[in-house]
């Protein structure tokens, strides 16, 4: 489903900050990435979610090599993938129904068909009350839980996540990560970037380990997710 | 698909439309007037194109030449001005109660002529100087002349100010379409990154745009018009015939109504081509 190829990375005329990473993501596999800060994770989750382009090699997403793909490709790909971003990107001015919503409505979706899903959604992550409430209204763990919910509503082939749970309390950690659980158990691709040790160690995933720059794979010993 | 609302009710978009207000006020008072010029110049050479004035030396009996005119082919009517009408003529220059009989004043003959069968001028004044050496008739065509290409001019210059603004305001439009870019660029790129095609977000915008352009150009336009009704009807007070023709009827309130519809056409396009050519500009 993802294949990475002795990929680059370089900003400008700066520094490689990925080089030659080899991987594959299989459909319904479950990866946590790790790394201190600075180790490139965050470049990495880019390139996955077609934020960037690489400086060399090839990655290919779903069947198309998007080192090449044309820019009117790429719209169609980003919809098969949620992404849960570290300053979560929520759009101020709309309400958190609205936000969990948007992925939908932009790729057509009728309101009337999301509309219980979303809701759902939300009390699952515990804001089922706070449908109308305007981003800069919540907690920065409510607004994270938001960020993960319109991640997530459009059951994406692949999820992309930098430090989902890095601002809610152990217990809603755990919540959260259920909810990738099942969401992978569903057939989504997980990549989830954290610091915390606990959460890796509560899943049996793949763990790719970045230091400065360079990739490296550890698989789990119980393989129960990928 | 549901509308996103991509660029907050914020006071940029209030600015906008502020400007597009006085940028479409000035379009309509630019088409307003051209109208009004085209539709009192068309009153005024509706009243004279079938008319002639005959003007014979004074101190002439005008019977015969009445009868000699009534006769003719194409006359309809053929009717002396009597002193009085003389006197209201001349009044701006010679003031009231002036006994024209001491003045050497030509007599006029207004004549009205046959629209389906048009009077032959050289044979009238033919058969005019054999009865009154010294008569002659205008036809009115050098005046005519003069004041169609007047209009013509009043109209291009109304049009040329209205293309003017109408450049001004696409500048202003791509301006405002950059600055709302820019300031929301952190929304714009959340939504190509979950999917939104360069389409939908350059429809975002136009709708936007488009929305603010109507607000304000319909205020301009309802502005121009009460301007021009007011200068109508100070004309109209005045009580001058030619100035009463100068004010706005219903042709130069219709030739306003489609503006704001247009204005927002012009925002829309201009919003649409601007956000696409940035996002395309991007990597």
């Amino acid at each position: 489903m993802v294949r990475f190829e002795n990929v680059g990375m370089r900003y400008g005329l700066g520094p490689e900050v990925l080089r030659d990473v080899t991987l594959d993501i299989a459909p319904g596999s479950f990866h946590f990435l790790t790394g201190p800060s600075g180790a490139g994770k965050s470049s990495f989750l880019k390139l996955l979610y077609l934020a960037h382009r690489p400086s060399r090699g090839l990655i290919n997403l779903f069947g198309t090599d998007v080192t090449t793909a044309r820019r009117n490709a790429l719209p169609a790909l980003r919809r098969r993938i949620g992404v849960v971003f570290q300053d979560y990107r929520l759009v101020d001015h709309l309400t958190v129904y609205d936000n969990v919503a948007l992925p939908l409505a932009i790729s057509g979706t009728s309101e009337v068909d999301y509309a219980n899903n979303v809701r759902e959604l939300l009390s699952w992550v515990g804001l089922g009350d706070r449908l109308l409430a305007k981003p800069r209204m919540l907690s920065g763990g409510e607004q994270q839980r938001v960020a993960i919910a319109r991640a997530v509503v459009g059951r994406p082939d692949l999820l992309v996540a930098d430090e989902p749970t890095g601002n809610v309390d152990p217990d809603m950690a755990m919540r959260l990560l259920r909810l990738f659980v099942e969401l992978n158990r569903a057939g989504t691709s997980i990549v989830l970037a954290t610091h915390d040790r606990g959460l890796v160690d509560s899943v049996d995933a793949t763990e790719l380990r970045l230091r400065s720059g360079e990739l490296t794979l550890h698989r789990p010993r119980n393989r129960a997710t990928s | 698909m549901k509308r996103i609302q991509v660029l907050p009710r914020d006071g940029g978009g209030r600015l906008l439309a502020l400007v597009v207000a006085v940028m479409t006020f000035l379009a309509s008072l630019g088409v307003g007037s051209g109208s009004m010029v085209a539709s009192a110049v068309q009153d005024w050479t509706g009243s004279l194109v079938h008319r002639l004035t005959v003007q014979v030396p004074p101190g002439v009996d005008l019977t015969t030449t009445l009868a000699y005119l009534r006769a003719s082919p194409g006359i309809v009517t053929a009717k002396a001005l009597t002193d009085d009408d003389l006197g209201r003529l001349l009044s701006p220059w010679l003031g009231q109660g002036v006994d024209l009989g001491r003045l050497p004043v030509p007599r006029l003959i207004d004549l009205i002529t046959d629209p389906k069968r048009p009077a032959d001028l050289a044979e009238l004044r033919q058969g005019l100087e054999r009865l009154n050496p010294g008569a002659r008739i205008d036809d009115h065509r050098a005046w005519l002349a003069d004041v169609l290409h007047l209009a013509s001019l009043a109209r291009l210059l109304g049009f040329a100010i209205a293309a003017l603004v109408a450049m001004a305001t696409i500048a202003i439009v791509v301006f405002a379409t950059r600055a709302g870019l820019t300031q929301h660029s952190d929304v714009v790129e959340v939504l190509h990154l979950i999917g939104a095609r360069d389409g939908a977000i350059a429809g975002a915008f136009e709708r936007q745009v488009a929305w603010i352009a109507l607000q304000g150009a319909c205020i301009g336009m309802l502005a121009a018009g009460a301007t021009l009704y007011a200068l109508g009807r100070a004309a109209a007070g005045v009580g001058d015939p030619l100035l009463v023709a100068l004010a706005p009827d219903m042709a130069t309130y219709l030739a306003l109504a489609p503006i704001p519809v247009l204005a927002a056409g012009l925002a829309m396009i201009t919003g649409r081509i601007t956000v696409l050519r940035l996002l395309d500009a991007a990597p």
